[in-house]
């Protein structure tokens, strides 16, 4: 008989966090987990059925925690640009502070082993949706390909916050992103989506 | 009354899904059985079983009378 211990199970789902990100899915398998979390394989059977539900499951948390770090004080109703502004602050507060998560999130995108059925991201969803649509109707912005919104308005951050992390671009070898820098980027975004 | 699960894991050789027949039907008339999986894809092929009460020895018996292997882990 064995008794659930929640420290235990978030021990074993951090230190896999950890390998995929490191080692990737390939060589991902429960038996080389629990020889990484110092557990016995039927430790890691206790909290999960298979690979897959323990796969899922990752997934639920991190998506969780960038839906929290994402929506907090987030208004769908806001401006465009005063919307857009704490969802570059938030979502670069979630790639600092969570980087293990940021880049299992982006290990996971392309990945056929995640059942896309069991994942649960509406919340998020319909919160960018709403606030997408209030912008359309306030003449804010121009009505267009939700890949062609995200391209302008989140890729700029994502490329700039990349030479952050790296710490380097092509003119500098120390670069840092400063609020100022990216709300004049900020400025520009919304120039491109006005109508 | 408050059922509390019983989580049982075995190490196996159950692989195929002919195997996978026959333990199903081993397994379901036992009602004390609320879910169980075979995951077929680790090295010890782990079956996994939740019950609502103790019956990790009637689990083996039944499975080793089968001819399959079938030792608990902890």
């Amino acid at each position: 008989m064995r008794i659930r211990d929640e420290h235990k199970e978030a021990t074993i789902r951090e230190q896999a966090i950890e390998m995929i990100v490191s080692e990737g899915f390939d060589g991902f398998s429960m038996q080389k987990l629990a020889r990484a979390a110092n557990v016995s394989p039927a430790t890691i059977y206790i909290y999960f059925k298979n690979k897959e539900d323990l796969l899922n499951n990752l997934y639920n948390l991190v998506n969780q925690t960038f839906t929290n770090v994402a929506l907090e004080n987030f208004n769908p109703e806001s401006s465009l640009e005063e919307g857009l502004w704490l969802q570059w602050k938030n979502r670069m507060r979630f790639i600092l502070e969570f980087p293990t998560y940021y880049k299992f999130m982006e290990h996971f995108k392309n990945s056929p082993l995640i059942h896309h059925k069991d994942i649960r991201s509406t919340e998020f969803r319909d919160n960018m949706k709403r606030f997408v649509m209030n912008a359309i109707k306030r003449g804010e912005m121009t009505r267009m390909e939700p890949e062609i919104f995200w391209a302008i308005a989140y890729g700029p951050f994502y490329a700039l916050l990349k030479f952050h992390i790296h710490g380097k671009s092509m003119m500098s070898s120390e670069y840092k992103v400063t609020d100022a820098k990216m709300k004049s980027m900020l400025k520009l975004v919304v120039k491109a989506l006005h109508p | 009354m408050v059922l509390t699960t019983e989580i049982l894991v075995f190490k196996t050789n159950i692989q195929t899904e002919d195997h996978l027949t026959q333990i199903r039907d081993i397994l379901s008339p036992l009602t004390a059985i609320r879910r169980w999986n075979v995951d077929t894809d680790d090295i010890d092929c782990i079956l996994r079983i939740e019950a609502n009460e103790l019956v990790c020895g009637q689990i083996i018996h039944l499975i080793t009378n089968a001819g399959f292997h079938c030792l608990e882990l902890d």
